[in-house]
C-alpha cells in the first residue's frame, strides 16, 4: 500500500507539469492583455508599455514559462500582476477559508445525503422514499446563487438571525455551508439510494437475510458497505467541486476564498495567480482522488491496488 | 478614468448596534432605543478589492476613493467637480500655459510627522513625473520638465509644451502629495502600506480581499473638515444583491452603485436612504466611421433618430439618468448645451437609412457583459430593428472587450458599433473629448474606437490645449461641441445618475460626478 | 428482441407511476421545444416599454421581465435551447467518458494511470476557467457555453464508470467469462457495461440538471447565453436582481428548470429499474 501511495505521488509530477504547461498555453490563448488591463482605462500607449515592461511581459513566452517554473521549484511563484503582492500570500490568505467552508459543507452534505439515501432505499416506495428523493430533486435543481439569496433574505434581512456576509464567527458558516452542502447532499443521496438498491438485490445480502441476521445489521453491515463504492466516487468528486467551485457562494457571501480569487485573476488576466492556483487545484484533486482510491480498498478488499 | 469600476460603501455594525441576532427576541426593542451607543466605525463595503494604495500607480475609482481618505493633492474637486484648493491655498498659470505656480498652505504635517512644504511637494511630483519609475499615472505629469521652489511654500512647475488643462491634472486623484520618506520607499511598499499622506484618515491595516481599515487623524490640519468617525472599514462584496441585503439588514450603511430597480424599491424603506446625483459620465454608441455604412452621415443621423432615449432612461434605467444634450455631460468643465435630447423619428430614420445606402447587412454591437449593459443593448437592438436596421448584441468580458477594441489599429479593428461610456477624471473638457474623438487617439494610441478623424475637430482640440485662459478655452470648446453634435460620430444616448444607498442615519459621504466616493465627511446622525 | 421480451423489459418501468410521470414530463418538454415558437403569443425579444416588470395578467400570463418582454413567450421559445444545453452536458460526456472509464477500469496498468491522470488534469481545470477561456477564444454564445459544459462532463463519467468497473470486474461472472476465453470487447460490452449502467443512468439524469444550472451560473458570472436569447438558465440568473421586488421574473424560469430536472430524474429512476439486471431479478 505504501508502494501504491508512493507510485501515485510520483505520478503527481507529470500531472502537475502537464497542468502547468496546458494552463500556461491556455491562458495566453485567451484574448486580453494584462498590461492594458492593469494600466486601466484612459492609460496612454506609453503607460501601457511601461506596465508591460514592469511585469516582464515584453519577454518571449518561452522565456516567461521557464522563468516562472524555475522559480516555482524554489517556492517563489512570483508577484500578482494586479496587486503586486506575492502570489503565495494572495493564495495563502484565501486557501484556508475555502477549505474550512468546503469541509463544513461536505459534513453537512454527507450527513444529509447518506441518511436520506439509505432511508429511501430501505423504505423503498414509501412516503419516506418519496420525501427524501423529492428533497434531493429540489436540492439538485436549485442554483446555488438562488438558494443563497433566498436564505440571506430570510435569515439576515427579515429575521436578523445571521450576518449577511463575512466569515468571522460560526454564524457566518451557516448559510454558505447549507447552500453548498444541499447541492452535494442531493447528489450523494441519489447515488446512495441507487447503489443500496442494487446491493440489496445481490446474493450475499439475501444470504445474510436468509441466515436470519437482524435487518438493520444486514442493511448497514452488508448492504451499505458494498454500496459505498459509487457513493465514495461521487463524494470525492463533489468535494473536489466544493474546493474549486465555490465561486458563486463566495461571491454572494463575500467569502474571501480561492474560488473568487480565480475569477478575479482570470478577469484581470493575472497570469502568475492563475498558473499557481491551477497547480493548487490539480494538487488538491489528485490528492482527493488518491484518498478515494485508498478508501475503495478499505471498503472492498476485493479491489486490489494493482 | 472610466466609471466602470463600481464603488460600494457601507458600514458594519460590529455588534455595537444590533449585535446580529445575539439578543433574544424579548430584548429586541431595547436595541433600537436611541440610547444605544452611537456607531463610531463606518465599515465601508466596496464592489471589489482595492487594487493599489499608491495614488501615483492607481487607475481605478475604487482605489482612488480609499486613497482620498489618506492622501491629499495641491488642488481637488468639490461636489460639483469644480477645482478647489487643498494643500495649495492659491495658484496661477502663465498665459502660455507652460508655467503653473502653487502657494502652499502652512502648518500641514504628514502622518509620518514630516512637514508638508515645497521640497516635499517637489520630491513627490518628481516621482510620478519620471518615466523610469514606471508608475501608471506618469502620463498625467510627464509634461513637467522641472520644478522650482523659490521659497518653502511656493512651487513652480515648468511644462515641456503648452497644456491648458494642466490644473485639472493636478486636481486628478493621482495628483497626490506623498511624504518624502514614502517616496524613498519602493513601489511595492507604497502599494500596500500607505502611511505617507496628510488626509483626515490614517492607514491602519489591509488584508487583501477581506478588509481595509483607516482611522481618524487626530492632528488633521483642517479642524472644520476633521473626521467625524473613529474609523472606516472597507469590505469588498462582489454581488450586488448581497450589498443591497446588507444595507437592508443594517450590516451596511453605504452602497454604490444601487441598481435602478432596487433604488426604486428602497425608496419605500424607512431604514434606508436612496441618494441620486448627476454624473459626468457620457453614455454613447460609437460608430466605426471608416466602415460602411457608418461612413455616411445620413446613416449616423438615422441611428440617432432611431433611438427612443426616454424609453431607455425611464424604462430600463428606472428614471436614474439625465438626457444627453452635448458630447459633454452638463457638470463637465466648459459644457455648452447643444439642444434638447434627440427625439425619436422612425419615418425620418427609415428615409435617411435609404438615402444613406444602407443595404440591410447585420451589424454587431460590442459591449461589456454587465447586466445593465446587456439590457440596454437588447433595447437598442429592438429599437434599431423597428427602423429596419439589423443589429446584434455581442457581450464580452472586460479583458476580451478591451483587447478587441483598443489594441487593434484601423485596418485590423473589427469593431462596428461599440456601446460604452466615459467620464473624465480630470473633470475638464479636454480629457472628455480628446481620448475619444481626436484623430490621433485612434487605437492603439487612444480610445477613439470609431476612428473618427475630422480635421476641424482635431484643430479645435489642439487649440484648446494651447492656452490656460478660461475665456479662450470656453469659446474653443463651445465650437468643438457644436461641430461634434452636428457630425454625429456617436449615437448620443444619456448621462446616467450616480445612485447610492445609505442607512437612514448616515450623512456626509457623497459620490462625485466622476464616480469616486468622498468618504471623508461620513458620520452618523 | 421479440415482443414478449420488450414487454418484460418495459414492465418494471411502467410499474412505477413516478417513472411514467417523468416520461410524460420529458415528452411534454420535447413537444414544447418543438412547438414552443408556434405556441408563443409574442416575439420573445419584443419589449413592451409600457409593461415592464408586470405580474401575471391576461395579456401576459406569466408577467413581463425587466425589459417588458413576455415571460411565457420567452419560456416557450427557450425550451429547445435549454434542452440542447442539457443534452450537451450528457451526450458528449457519455460518448467519450464511458469507453475511457470502462477500459481504464478493466485493463488497469499504464492505460488506467494515463487516462485517469488526463482526467485529473481536466477535472482540476475548474469549469469556470474553462468556460471563460472557451468563450473568450470562440466568442460568446450558447454554442460555446454548450462546448464548455460538454468538455466538463467527460471526466465525471470516466471516473464514475471506472470506479464501478473496478468493482464489477472482480465479480464471478466476469471472471468466468474471462476464463472461458471471451474477448475484452465482448466482456466489456456484454458483462461489464450492463452492470455499471445503473450509476451511469443516474449520473446522466443528474447531469442534465447540472448542465442547465451550470449555464445559469455562467450567466450569473456574465458568461452565459447572449441576449436576447431566452435560455432558461440565463433568464433565471438575470431574474435574481428582482428576487424580492418582482419575484415572478425568476420564479417562472425557476419552475421550468425544476420541472425539467424532475422529469429527467424520474425518468432516470425508471430506466435504472428497467436496465439493472440484478434489480430486475429482485422485483
Amino acid at each position: 500500500m505504501l508502494r501504491f501511495i508512493g507510485k501515485r505521488l510520483v505520478q503527481l509530477i507529470p500531472t502537475l507539469l502537464g497542468v502547468s504547461l496546458v494552463i500556461f498555453l491556455f491562458v495566453r490563448m485567451i484574448p486580453g492583455d494584462p498590461a492594458r488591463l492593469i494600466a486601466g482605462m484612459g492609460a496612454t500607449a506609453q503607460d501601457i508599455a511601461l506596465v508591460r515592461e514592469d511585469l516582464g511581459l515584453d519577454r518571449p513566452a518561452v522565456q516567461q514559462y521557464f522563468s516562472y517554473m524555475g522559480k516555482a521549484f524554489t517556492g517563489d511563484f512570483g508577484k500578482s500582476m494586479r496587486t503586486r503582492l506575492p502570489v503565495t500570500q494572495e493564495i495563502g490568505t484565501r486557501f484556508m477559508p475555502t477549505v474550512k467552508l468546503a469541509v463544513v459543507s461536505m459534513i453537512v452534505a454527507i450527513a444529509l445525503g447518506l441518511l436520506a439515501g439509505v432511508v429511501a432505499a430501505i423504505k423503498r416506495n414509501s412516503w419516506l422514499d418519496y420525501l427524501s428523493m423529492t428533497g434531493a430533486l429540489i436540492g439538485v435543481s436549485m442554483p446555488s446563487f438562488w438558494l443563497a439569496l433566498m436564505l440571506m433574505y430570510l435569515f439576515a434581512v427579515k429575521w436578523h438571525l445571521l450576518p449577511t456576509f463575512g466569515s468571522d464567527s460560526w454564524k457566518s458558516y451557516v448559510m454558505p455551508a447549507v447552500t453548498l452542502g444541499v447541492g452535494a447532499a442531493a447528489s450523494i443521496a441519489r447515488f446512495t439510494r441507487a447503489a443500496m438498491l442494487e446491493v440489496l438485490g445481490q446474493d450475499f445480502v439475501r444470504t445474510a437475510r436468509a441466515k436470519g441476521l437482524q435487518e438493520s445489521r444486514v442493511n448497514l453491515r452488508h448492504a451499505l458497505r458494498n454500496a459505498l463504492i459509487p457513493v465514495l466516487t461521487i463524494t470525492g468528486l463533489q468535494f473536489g467541486f466544493l474546493l474549486g467551485g465555490t465561486v458563486v457562494v463566495e461571491s454572494v457571501f463575500a467569502w474571501n476564498g480561492i474560488g473568487r480569487l480565480l475569477v478575479d485573476a482570470v478577469e484581470a488576466r493575472d497570469y502568475p495567480v492563475i498558473q499557481t492556483l491551477m497547480l493548487v487545484f490539480s494538487l488538491q484533486f489528485v490528492l482527493i482522488n488518491l484518498v478515494v482510491d485508498l478508501l475503495y480498498g478499505l471498503i472492498d478488499p476485493r479491489i486490489s491496488y494493482e | 478614468m472610466k466609471l466602470t469600476t463600481r464603488v460600494a460603501a457601507g458600514a458594519l455594525a460590529i455588534g455595537l448596534l444590533t449585535g446580529c441576532g445575539s439578543p433574544a427576541p424579548s430584548n429586541a426593542p431595547q436595541t433600537s432605543q436611541p440610547s444605544a451607543p452611537k456607531k463610531t466605525t463606518a465599515a465601508v463595503a466596496t464592489a471589489g478589492d482595492v487594487v493599489s494604495l499608491d495614488p501615483h500607480d492607481t487607475n481605478d475609482n475604487l482605489s482612488y476613493g480609499v486613497e482620498n481618505t489618506i492622501y491629499e493633492g495641491l488642488v481637488g474637486f468639490d461636489k460639483e467637480m469644480k477645482v478647489i484648493g487643498v494643500l495649495a491655498e492659491k495658484w496661477e498659470a502663465s498665459d502660455d500655459a507652460k508655467t503653473f505656480t502653487f502657494h502652499l498652505r502652512k502648518g500641514v504635517k504628514f502622518h509620518t510627522g514630516e512637514d508638508m512644504n515645497a521640497a516635499a511637494v517637489k520630491k513627490s511630483f518628481l516621482r510620478v513625473a519620471d518615466p523610469a519609475n514606471k508608475l501608471k499615472r506618469n502620463s498625467l505629469f510627464n509634461t513637467i520638465t522641472s520644478i522650482d521652489t523659490p521659497d518653502d511654500y511656493t512651487v513652480v512647475f515648468h511644462l515641456k509644451e503648452a497644456f491648458g488643462a494642466m490644473l485639472y491634472n493636478f486636481a486628478h486623484p493621482a495628483g497626490k502629495v506623498i511624504a518624502p520618506s514614502g517616496v524613498d520607499k519602493g513601489k511595492d511598499e507604497m502599494a500596500k502600506n500607505p502611511k505617507y499622506g496628510t488626509g483626515p484618515f490614517m492607514f491602519k491595516e489591509w488584508t487583501a480581499n477581506d478588509h481595509l481599515t483607516v482611522v481618524k487623524n487626530p492632528n488633521y490640519w483642517n479642524k472644520d473638515a476633521a473626521a467625524k468617525v473613529e474609523s472606516i472599514n472597507f469590505k469588498p462584496i462582489a454581488e450586488s444583491g448581497t450589498r443591497v441585503n446588507g444595507l437592508k439588514a443594517g450590516d451596511l450603511d453605504f452602497v454604490l452603485p444601487l441598481p435602478g430597480v432596487d433604488a426604486q424599491a428602497l425608496q419605500k424603506d424607512a431604514k434606508v436612504k436612496v441618494n441620486v446625483a448627476p454624473s459626468i459620465y457620457s453614455f454613447y454608441m460609437a460608430m466605426n466611421v471608416t466602415k460602411k455604412p457608418f461612413d455616411n452621415i445620413k446613416v449616423r443621423e438615422a441611428l440617432n433618430l432611431a433611438i427612443d432615449r426616454e424609453a431607455l432612461r425611464k424604462g430600463v434605467l428606472r428614471g436614474f439618468a439625465d438626457p444627453m444634450t452635448s458630447v459633454l455631460a452638463p457638470n463637465t468643465g466648459f459644457y455648452v448645451k447643444q439642444g434638447d435630447e434627440i427625439k425619436r423619428d422612425v419615418a425620418k430614420a427609415k428615409q435617411l437609412l435609404q438615402e444613406g445606402g444602407y443595404t440591410g447587412t447585420e451589424v454587431e454591437i460590442w459591449h461589456s457583459n454587465a447586466t445593465e449593459r446587456k439590457d440596454i443593448a437588447a433595447a437598442i437592438v429592438q429599437q434599431l430593428a423597428e427602423v429596419g436596421f439589423k443589429a446584434k448584441s455581442v457581450p464580452m468580458d472586460n479583458a476580451t472587450l478591451s483587447s478587441n477594441l483598443w489594441t487593434q489599429d484601423k485596418d485590423n479593428n473589427k469593431v462596428q458599433l461599440y456601446l460604452g461610456g466615459w467620464s473624465t477624471s480630470t473633470g475638464d473638457a479636454d480629457w472628455a473629448i480628446r481620448p475619444l474623438l481626436y484623430g490621433q487617439s485612434a487605437p492603439p494610441n487612444g480610445y477613439n474606437v470609431g476612428f473618427y478623424n475630422n480635421p476641424k475637430v482635431n484643430q479645435l482640440i489642439e487649440d484648446g490645449l494651447k492656452t490656460a485662459d478660461a475665456t479662450k478655452r470656453a469659446s474653443i470648446y463651445a465650437d468643438l461641441q457644436k461641430e461634434i453634435w452636428q457630425d454625429k460620430p456617436w449615437v448620443f444616448l444619456y448621462i446616467p445618475n450616480n445612485v447610492w444607498g445609505t442607512g437612514a442615519n448616515v450623512e456626509g459621504a457623497f459620490v462625485q460626478g466622476d464616480g469616486i466616493v468622498n468618504y471623508n465627511g461620513i458620520y452618523f446622525k | 428482441m421479440n415482443n414478449q421480451h420488450l414487454r418484460k423489459l418495459l414492465r418494471p418501468f411502467f410499474k412505477r407511476t413516478s417513472a411514467v410521470i417523468g416520461l410524460a414530463i420529458v415528452l411534454f418538454l420535447v413537444i414544447v421545444a418543438l412547438l414552443g415558437p408556434e405556441l408563443a403569443g409574442n416575439d420573445p425579444a419584443k419589449q413592451f416599454y409600457d409593461h415592464m416588470l408586470e405580474g401575471p395578467s391576461r395579456l401576459f400570463p406569466l408577467g413581463t421581465d425587466q425589459l417588458g418582454r413576455d415571460i411565457l413567450s420567452r419560456l416557450l421559445n427557450g425550451a429547445h435551447l435549454s434542452l440542447a444545453v442539457a443534452a450537451a452536458g450528457v451526450v458528449a460526456g457519455a460518448v467519450l467518458g464511458i469507453p475511457l472509464g470502462l477500459t481504464a477500469g478493466y485493463f488497469g496498468g499504464w492505460w488506467d494511470a494515463f487516462v485517469m491522470r488526463v482526467m485529473d488534469v481536466l477535472l482540476a481545470f475548474p469549469g469556470i476557467l474553462l468556460a471563460i477561456g472557451i468563450i473568450a477564444i470562440l466568442g460568446p454564445g450558447l454554442t460555446n457555453v454548450m462546448i464548455a459544459i460538454a468538455v466538463f462532463g467527460v471526466p465525471q463519467f470516466a471516473r464514475l464508470v471506472r470506479g464501478s468497473t473496478l468493482q464489477v470486474k472482480s465479480l464471478d461472472f466476469v471472471q468466468a467469462a474471462h476464463a472461458q476465453g471471451a474477448g475484452a470487447v465482448r466482456i466489456l460490452a456484454k458483462h461489464v457495461l450492463p452492470n455499471v449502467l445503473a450509476p451511469i443512468v443516474v449520473m446522466a439524469t443528474l447531469r442534465t440538471a447540472q448542465a442547465i444550472l451550470i449555464a445559469s451560473s455562467l450567466s450569473f458570472l456574465g458568461l452565459g447565453a447572449t441576449p436576447p436569447s431566452p435560455e432558461w438558465g440565463s433568464m433565471l440568473a438575470d431574474g435574481r436582481a428582482y428576487i424580492e421586488t418582482f419575484p415572478h421574473v425568476a420564479a417562472f424560469p425557476g419552475i421550468a428548470i425544476f420541472l425539467t430536472v424532475l422529469g429527467f430524474n424520474l425518468l432516470g429512476d425508471g430506466l435504472n429499474d428497467m436496465l439493472d439486471p440484478r434489480l430486475r431479478r429482485n422485483l
